[in-house]
Formats: structure tokens, C-alpha cells, sequence
């Protein structure tokens, strides 16, 4: 069988399925093709925008980005079922598996004695320019209603001060991705939908691929989008090196940890906490009071690593990933901040995004018979996620377009 | 400053898996003399006061292993490539009363054998008719189990013959045990000790009364290790072998090839220069592949007994005689042994024990094209010592006397009852190779073997008796086993009263559970302590070593704390901290139905594990994916999803089991 498209879409994550959605709708035959075994391996999507770092009007302009009717706004259109809504009105039908959007206040906390608590609020009052409704607190107010206290056991509640941006969005991602992709599978079909498509390379008529071992020769008609997240870095610059292009490079790889933390408690689902660059919040997916809500997850920013260096230092990054540097971290926010004595560890994971400098401008690789562009910020907060690969995908067919 | 947090960096850091009863094993210790043989840096994680907690692969190969001692330090090992030992999976795929407290893992009901930790006198079914599975059913007809059932419920790809070694099959079976195919559909207890098993074979459902269902697989085709994904250098091997090589030679060598094969490929991938080392890795390649391949082959030709009613069928007996391993002529003047191991197996312990070196395998497997085959018994150096008889864990050799122109000759057999040997002059029940009486036979006496002066080093002897029977000459090549005449129920009583006449008795103390008091062990788990009343919780199905389910939690003088982890002392309260209703759902923690998971997947068109799990939930529930991941791949395969694929799963997810860290002890 022939998979002659018009598009072909590559990518390892998100941004690829929304895309293709998009373009179906144009009426564009679309191939997908994902160098990965699956959707499901990629870690570079988060459920909410960790605002890492917290500083400058830029955060405060995530932080609009961030409110629960924006990324309403943003994330409904390109999702083909219902997005539940928490909380939400308890009466009614509302569809279990669905992904949820979750409306939650993020309260920033401090010491009284941080040095860098001027540099917090000053976000705040950007962002209070642009219309949030930040408020702030001193002592027991500003930590009682953070995530996982021990709220019994805080002895000094006037070391802390806090600000809380009310009404900000999370979001299921592994439910919004899978959805995403039953969805395109099904418009698709099985053989459009390619998972483990390596190693891609471009030839003069379109793409060519290994399937199941097997070469797969496809001509595309008007362009492939390659949505750039961290685990195709390595081919995406051998392919500009390749075409001549010296494409924005990221400032560089950022590591992440994110840890899952047993509480003996039910963790208070109804923010998200931020103290020193640790963000805490009450896991699991779906309806929070539905789950066991005995989880923390606790988001750490690891090093940054140059993108220059990326072939080689994978080898550095084990050394700074999960460090003694993380485990005195956390140590410290369950005993000083959280009161709990100790800390169960429940699972622990490694992701990566990109940290730009500014713009992160796609670019285009060549444009011969057709045009092949790499998409950049397809990693991140799902609903920025959603807004690149929809920007992307119709600003290609207006490009394209006679 | 964290001063107790340390970072060290191997090459190769080879780490136990979660429950491994047995560390470091024969693979351990095989794969990191090799690869350091090959210049390469190998470091264990794993056995007493040290917990591999989780590995986060590294991006590209390699991980990153997270490791707490006994001090609750933290440790992180950096390793270029990670092999994880794991546990043969041993969950049944879920059925109708699968969750039922009766319903325990092998490694379970292995460790409360060993521990006495409670009276097996009641009827019992296993489920997978492996070695260790059919190991474990002889030993409880040995101790006088009355009855026991082996269901093979994978007849699709001859999970009989894969258990393969006939011999062990043939021993099961000769002391009474009955081998069924057939697919459990529930279970249900339908009285205080006794339970109803219902399983359905070729002729519709047959009900099996059993007071416990040992669950040890098999029940899918294994590869032995598995790397995932792909050029990941993250391996995952089944740990096979027990701590000594008579507890299960097949398993050892398995363990003992897979490591060396998987040592090879490791030093094939780190090792940039190996020069001349190339040479010596290929041919440790080739001599363990064909090892391997060997010990297999008795799954393509497997030894078929057939009879005719009682009798070994005429062709049959004609090709055991002329075995290479059984006596032609010197048998007529005295007993000599007749090593009736007629499959190509692992298994080399009858040739180490033997003092002479009359007994040597490799003859029969060194034979190549049409070079004729050697004869792997030297019936002349035999000495009759008897030690190759107590040395093969299956009772597989026997010494065998028949007199010419006698009517009577003679039979040594291995006594391996639990009670004493029969006394000279009494009377045992003689079996064929199928278990039928065939009569009796009248004991001329029992001794210990034989030691030469010079024993074979590292040998072990299953039993301490031989029983010489007086058999009628025609039933000299059809009686492999005895048993006492039914009558007798010493057997049974002997072991019950061994048993209850415990030394431990006086340790005794009192406890309360739930309010009410028990006398129980000291200073044995409280898990060990409910088996060992009678009080079964689901929740202790797994017996971990090292807590590492998180399942069995109770409350203990007020604090929660695992019952497997936590000892037995006078006077301690103890209070269950939830209700411990069985349930038959795929994951019983998060309450995912077998039906509801694959409909899932069907809707996905998932096409990995790593999908499935993570869309649905499953193996992220309070047991680390312990109890459902392995049914899990299961149903997929059934599902029609790629068995490779499938295979490839390496649970890589962080952490094994939970890790509690006094932020004290990090300061």
C-alpha cells in the first residue's frame, strides 16, 4: 500500500497528533510517523506550567497563559470528546476517563528571610497588572494551604510568607495525548500512524523509513513538520548540519525530577504549591477526590545542560540528576517545610524540556519539492503544547496555500 | 551538606530485583567474573542491608540505580549497563477466586515449607507444571501430603513437556501425583479447611477439592533475560538457581548459561578495543548458545513412556534396555546402577557424585554424525555405592540386581519419605514409572550409601537411606518406586506429629490480633505467624523479603508497620488496618478488571506494554505492578498484541518499593 500524503508529521509526543487532527480537517492526507516505540514514552510534557524560572514579565505572562479559561480556550478545540472540568458541578453526567482540567490556585511560598522573596512578588504584580487576582498572606495562611502539610505539627508559621494566583490550570496529559491519538488512529487508519519509524531520512520525492525492519519509500506533496522535542535532538541537528542551516539553538537541555511522595495524609488538592524552585502538588490523574489523594508530586528543575554538548554529556547529566544536592532538597521541604519526619518515596522519573532564550523561532530545512520545517516548543505545558502544533499546522497549510 | 550520600560508578552494576529469595546466585557471580575478566568494572547491588530501590534509565544506554542500606543511607551507582536479576513471573492469570487467601505464590509456599510454617495434610493443586512446580509437588507427597494435583493450564504449548524432564515428571507421578490440562475457572472454600476447585479440561469443568492452590507457572514461553528497550543495555534475567546446585541443577545451569551469554554481550558493547578478546567472547557465545540449545532439546524429543495397562510397552522397555545409561550384563552378578535419565537435561550431579567415574554424560552428548554413542554408564567400575542414587534430587538412578535363572532380584531404591526407613522384612507397595501398583515387595534392609574414602567434593545426598527390596525378577525393569502399603498411615502420622512436635514450642508467646489472643512463634514475621495459625490474608501472597509490595500492613501497638517485615515478640497488638475482601480483578490494589483492561487496549490499538500500563493505570497500585503486570502481558498476548513486544516490557518504573527516609539521617 502506497502512503503517498501531503503532509507527513514526525514527532515522539503531543504536538504531532494535534497537528495531524488539524490538518485532516483541512482535508490534507496526512502520515505520521514517530521514531519511538510509542506516544507513551515521551517526557517532555507537563500536566501544568511549572513557571520555572520564576522571574520577569515573562512568567507573568505564562502565568495569563496558565488561567483556567485559557487553556479552556486553547486545549477544547483540538480535543475530539469531553474535557471534565474540576471541580465542576458534581450533578450530571461526566465521563470518568476523560481528561480533567483542573482548576487550582498556585501559592508561591517563601521564608521570611529569602533574600529573592522581592523578586516573587514583583511577578506577582505583573501579573496582577494583566488582571490576576494575586494575593498574599504572612504565617499560618500562607502555609496551610500547602500541598501535603502536616498542618498540626508547624511550630514556626511566621518564618513563612506566601502569594496565591487563584484559578490556574493542570491538566491530565497522558489522558489528553491518549485521546488525541485514538482519535487520529482511527481517522488515520492503522498504516498512517507509524510508532518505531527509524531511522527517517529525507530524499529528493518525500521520506523514506524502516518499518518492521522493512524500507517504506513515501512521497509527500506539500511538506513534513517536525515537531523538535528533546529525544530528536540529536537527528534534528545532524539534519540542519546536513542542509546547511543554523537554526536558534535552546539555551539548553533542562532535566527535571519528578518525585512521588506517599503521604500518610490526604494531600490538599486544591493548589499547587511553589517554595524555593520545588513545585508541589496533589497527584494523580482524573478527579482528585476520587483518587486515594495520598500522593505528592514534587517537581525539582536538575541542570541545564548546553545543546552543544548534547552528544557527549549524557554522562554528566547522571551525575547531576538525583543528586545529593535533590535528596537534600526534598529532605528538607518534608522536614522542615511539610513537618512529615520522614518521606516515603513512591516513584521517581527523569524529563527533559528546552529552556530558551527568549524566541524560539521554527525553522525551515530546505523547500524544494516540498518544504520540511521543525517546530520548536512542542515540549512543556500540554496547552502551550496544543498552541504550537495548532499554529503550526495552519500556518503551514496559509503558507503553502496557491 | 549530605554527608551519608554516596556516588559511585561501575561498568556494570548487576541488581536484585524486589522478593529475590537467594543473593548472589550462580548467574550473579558467573556474569561479574566475566565481564571483569574483559577489563570491565562490575558492581552488586542486592542482599542483606542493601536495597536496589529502582534504576532511571540513562539517556541513550545504561542507568542510573538507586540504592538504601541497612542505615537508611542513600547511595547512587551510575553503571554503563544494568542487569537486573528478577523472579520467574508467578502470578496465575486471574479466575474466579484467584484472590482467595488459599491461593499462594510458589515463593510463598517454598519459604513456609521450609519454615514449617504450617501442616500441609490437606489436599493441594498447583497450578503450572514447571520443574520447581513439580519439585515442590513431590516434596508434599513426600511429607505426606494425601493428595496432590498439578494443573497445567497451558496445554497450547505443551507446558508438560516443556516442564519437561520426564523424570521429574515420572517421580511425581509414581508417588501418587496426577497431572491434569485443563484452565482454572474458580475457586471457592466450601468448608473451614477445604475448598472446591473447578478447572476445565477437553471433557467440560471437573471439580478438585483442595485446601490450598500453589501458583509457580510457567504460564508463558520465557526467553530467561530480555534487554528493553532495544541497545538500552538495561537487561532483565530470571534468577533460576537456588543457593546450592542440588536444589535444582536445571535451573542453575540455565542461570549459569543466560548470565555468560549476556556477559558476552555486555563486553561486545562497552569493551571498544577486545583485540583477542574477541575470539574467547565468541566462543563463549557459541559453547553456552549450544549448551542452551541442548539443554532444550529435550523439549523437541522428549522421552514418551507408553504401557500397556500396567506394563511398559514392549517397544518401550526394549529402548529403556538398551539405554546407554542402564546395565547390559554386570547387573546378572550384583546391583549396579541404572541412570534411567533418558532426556538430555542440565542435570550432571549422578556424574560428580559418582566415585568411579563410572557414570559420564558427556559421552552420549559429545557424539557427533555417526560416530556410534558411548555408553554413559561404565557398568563395570560400578561399586554399587548407591551414591548416585541419593544424589539426583529426582530419584531418577536405582541400583538393580537380577539374578539369572532367579526367580527374585532386587531393587535400591532412594528412601525419601519424611518418616523412617521400612525395617528389613516388612512389606512395601511396588509402583511402575506411572505411579500403578504392581504388588509388593519384601525389604531386605536399608543403609546409608557408601562413602568412599575420598568424597566428591560439594556433594549432596537427598536422603540418608537405601532400601534394598526383594522384587520378583519379572518386575526388576518395571518397579521404579515404592511407597508403604496403604494400610499404613504412619507416613502421614509421622510427619503431622514431626511437625507439631516442634522444638520451638516452648518459645511460644501470646499475642493479640484483633482483640483476641494467639499463641504464636517468637521472633518469626507476623505474616509467618498468620500462616502459621490459619489466619491466610491475601495480602501476604507475596512474603517479600524486603517489604517490597507494601501490601501486607498492619497495625502494630498503634503504628503501621509491615507484617512481613515486622517480628513477632510477647505481648504485641496487633489490629488489621483494612478489610481483606479477595477480589478477582486483574489489579486488585487499583481495582482494574481483566475485561475493562483489555477493552482498553483494544479501543487504544496499544501496541506496547509500556501503553497499556500507562493508559490505564495498571502496575502503579500499592504492589509496584507485583501482582499484575505478568497477568497483564499475559492477557495482551492473548489480546493478539505482539508476544514480542510484550516480552520486551522491562518494568523500568522508579521505584521497586518504597523508600522511607528519615530526613534526620541525611543531614
Amino acid at each position: 500500500m502506497r502512503l503517498d500524503s501531503d503532509m507527513v508529521l514526525i514527532g515522539t509526543g503531543l504536538a504531532p497528533l494535534v497537528a495531524a487532527q488539524i490538518l485532516l480537517r483541512q482535508g490534507k492526507t496526512v502520515l505520521l510517523l514517530n521514531p519511538e516505540y510509542d506516544f507513551f514514552g515521551e517526557n517532555s510534557e507537563f500536566s501544568f506550567d511549572p513557571f520555572f524560572p520564576w522571574a520577569g514579565r515573562e512568567t507573568a505572562m505564562r502565568l495569563r497563559d496558565s488561567e483556567s479559561d485559557a487553556v479552556l480556550r486553547e486545549i477544547q478545540p483540538e480535543f475530539p470528546g469531553s474535557i471534565e472540568v474540576w471541580p465542576g458541578a458534581p450533578a450530571g453526567f461526566r465521563d470518568p476517563l476523560a481528561p480533567f482540567l483542573r482548576v487550582r490556585n498556585r501559592l508561591i511560598v517563601g521564608r521570611k528571610e529569602d533574600e529573592s522573596w522581592a523578586g516573587r512578588e514583583e511577578v506577582a504584580l505583573h501579573a496582577m497588572e494583566k488582571g490576576a487576582r494575586a494575593q498574599s498572606f504572612e504565617g499560618w495562611d500562607a502555609l496551610k494551604g500547602f500541598p501535603g502539610v502536616a498542618t498540626a505539627k508547624i511550630v514556626d508559621p511566621d518564618r513563612y510568607r506566601g502569594i496565591v494566583i487563584p484559578k490556574l490550570a493542570d491538566v491530565d496529559a497522558v489522558r489528553f495525548r491518549n485521546g488525541v491519538r485514538e482519535f487520529v488512529r482511527e481517522r488515520l487508519g492503522e498504516d498512517r500512524l507509524v510508532v518505531g519509524a527509524a531511522p527517517i531520512e529525507f530524499t529528493t520525492e518525500g521520506v523514506r523509513f524502516r518499518k518492521q525492519g522493512k524500507p517504506v519509500n513515501v512521497r509527500v506533496a506539500e511538506g513534513v513538520l517536525t515537531f523538535w522535542t528533546p529525544k530528536l535532538t540529536t537527528w534534528i541537528l545532524s539534519l540542519a548540519a546536513r542542509h546547511e542551516v543554523k537554526p536558534s539553538l535552546p539555551k539548553g537541555i533542562r532535566l527535571w525530577e519528578e518525585w512521588s511522595l506517599l503521604s500518610k495524609d490526604p494531600v490538599d488538592p486544591s493548589s499547587i504549591g511553589m517554595i524555593d524552585d520545588l513545585v508541589c502538588w496533589a497527584e494523580g490523574e482524573g478527579d482528585p477526590i476520587e483518587t486515594d489523594g495520598k500522593r505528592l508530586g514534587v517537581l525539582k528543575p536538575g541542570p541545564l545542560h548546553p545543546i552543544s554538548d548534547r552528544s557527549e554529556t549524557f554522562r554528566a547529566w547522571e551525575n547531576e540528576v538525583v543528586s545529593g544536592d535533590s535528596f537534600e532538597k526534598i529532605s528538607n521541604l518534608c522536614d522542615d517545610v511539610l513537618r512529615w519526619g520522614r518521606f516515603t518515596l513512591r516513584s521517581l522519573k527523569v524529563r527533559q524540556t528546552f529552556e530558551w532564550e527568549g524566541h524560539y523561532p521554527s525553522f525551515i530545512l530546505f523547500r524544494e519539492k516540498f518544504e520540511s520545517r521543525v517546530v520548536t516548543g512542542s515540549e512543556g505545558f500540554v496547552a502551550d503544547v496544543v498552541r504550537t502544533a495548532r499554529i503550526a499546522a495552519t500556518r503551514f497549510v496559509e503558507d503553502v496555500r496557491p | 551538606m549530605i554527608r551519608n550520600f554516596h556516588s559511585t560508578r561501575f561498568d556494570v552494576a548487576i541488581v536484585a530485583g524486589p522478593r529475590l529469595p537467594e543473593w548472589p546466585t550462580v548467574g550473579v557471580r558467573e556474569l561479574s567474573s566475566l565481564v571483569s575478566k574483559f577489563g570491565l568494572e562490575a558492581g552488586w547491588v542486592g542482599g542483606e542491608g542493601l536495597f536496589a530501590k529502582g534504576v532511571l534509565p540513562a539517556d541513550g544506554s545504561g542507568g542510573l540505580a538507586l540504592v538504601e542500606d541497612a542505615q537508611g543511607r542513600a547511595h547512587r551507582i551510575q553503571a554503563r549497563a544494568v542487569v537486573r536479576f528478577v523472579l520467574p513471573d508467578e502470578t496465575p492469570s486471574p479466575f474466579e477466586g484467584s484472590s482467595h487467601p488459599s491461593l499462594l505464590l510458589g515463593s510463598t509456599a517454598t519459604k513456609l515449607v521450609d519454615d514449617r510454617a504450617f501442616v500441609w495434610n490437606e489436599p493441594v493443586s498447583i497450578l503450572g507444571s514447571g520443574n520447581r512446580a513439580l519439585r515442590f509437588a513431590r516434596g508434599l507427597l513426600e511429607r505426606g501430603c494425601p493428595e496432590v494435583s498439578v494443573i497445567e493450564p497451558f496445554a497450547a504449548w505443551d507446558g508438560k513437556r516443556y516442564a519437561g524432564w520426564e523424570v521429574e515428571r515420572r517421580r511425581f507421578e509414581i508417588l501418587g501425583g496426577r497431572i491434569i490440562e485443563a484452565i482454572p475457572v474458580s475457586f471457592q472454600k466450601v468448608g473451614s479447611a477445604i475448598g472446591e476447585f473447578r478447572v476445565r479440561d477437553q471433557r467440560g469443568v471437573r471439580v478438585i477439592e483442595a485446601a490450598k492452590i500453589v501458583s509457580f507457572g510457567p504460564f508463558s514461553p520465557t526467553e530467561g533475560f530480555k534487554e528493553y528497550p532495544p541497545g538500552s543495555l538495561l537487561f532483565e534475567i530470571e534468577q533460576t538457581a537456588p543457593a546450592a546446585r542440588a536444589g535444582d541443577p536445571e535451573g542453575w545451569m540455565l542461570e549459569e548459561e543466560r548470565a555468560r551469554v549476556l556477559a558476552a554481550r555486555i563486553a561486545k558493547a562497552l569493551v571498544p578495543e577486545l583485540g583477542s578478546s574477541r575470539d574467547e567472547i565468541e566462543a563463549i557465545l557459541r559453547r553456552s548458545r549450544s549448551r542452551m540449545k541442548r539443554m532444550g532439546r529435550y523439549l523437541e524429543e522428549p522421552f514418551e513412556l507408553a504401557f500397556t495397562g500396567k506394563w511398559t510397552a514392549g517397544a518401550v522397555l526394549k529402548n529403556v534396555k538398551s539405554f546407554s545409561g542402564v546395565p547390559k550384563r554386570a547387573h546378572f552378578e550384583k546391583p549396579i546402577a541404572s541412570v534411567e535419565c533418558f532426556e538430555t537435561i542440565g542435570c550432571d550431579l549422578c556424574e560428580r557424585a559418582c566415585p568411579t567415574d563410572a557414570i559420564r554424560l558427556d559421552r552420549l552428548r559429545s557424539r557427533k554424525g555417526d560416530e556410534p554413542p558411548r555408553s554413559i554408564l561404565e557398568e563395570t567400575a560400578c561399586i554399587s555405592c548407591g551414591l548416585c542414587v541419593q544424589a539426583c534430587p529426582s530419584a531418577t538412578p536405582v541400583m538393580v540386581h537380577e539374578p539369572e535363572g532367579r526367580s527374585m532380584g532386587k531393587v535400591v531404591f532412594s528412601w525419601r519419605e519424611a518418616d523412617e526407613p521400612p525395617e528389613a522384612g516388612s512389606f512395601l507397595t511396588l509402583l511402575n514409572r506411572k505411579g500403578d501398583a504392581l504388588g509388593t515387595g519384601r525389604v531386605l534392609g536399608h543403609r546409608p550409601p557408601d562413602r568412599p574414602s575420598e568424597t566428591p567434593a560439594g556433594l549432596v545426598l537427598f536422603s540418608e537411606f537405601l532400601v534394598e527390596v526383594e522384587v520378583p525378577t519379572h518386575l526388576v525393569w518395571e518397579a521404579r518406586g515404592v511407597r508403604r502399603p496403604r494400610a499404613h498411615a504412619s507416613a502421614v502420622d509421622n510427619e503431622f506429629l514431626r511437625q507439631n512436635a516442634r522444638e520451638f514450642l516452648p518459645d511460644r508467646v501470646e499475642i493479640s490480633w484483633n482483640g483476641e489472643r494467639r499463641f504464636v512463634r517468637n521472633g518469626i514475621p507476623i505474616s509467618t505467624a498468620f500462616f502459621e495459625t490459619g489466619y491466610q490474608r491475601s495480602s501476604d501472597r507475596l512474603l517479600c523479603e524486603d517489604g517490597s509490595c507494601g501490601l501486607c500492613e498492619v497495625e502494630v501497638d498503634g503504628l503501621k508497620q509491615l507484617a512481613c517485615q515486622t517480628m513477632v515478640r510477647k505481648g504485641m497488638a496487633i489490629k488489621s488496618v483494612r478489610d481483606e475482601a479477595a477480589s478477582d480483578d486483574l489489579c486488585p490494589c487499583l481495582g482494574i478488571q481483566e475485561s475493562a483492561f483489555l477493552e482498553r487496549v483494544e479501543q487504544g490499538n496499544l501496541l506496547s506494554v509500556d501503553a497499556a500500563l500507562e493508559s490505564t493505570g495498571l502496575g502503579s497500585g500499592r504492589c509496584h505492578g507485583q501482582l499484575c503486570v505478568g497477568p497483564a502481558k499475559r492477557c495482551l498476548e492473548r489480546a493478539g498484541l505482539d508476544p514480542n513486544e510484550v516480552r520486551g516490557h522491562l518494568d523500568w518504573r522508579f521505584p521497586w518499593s518504597d523508600w522511607k527516609i528519615d530526613p534526620g539521617k541525611l543531614q
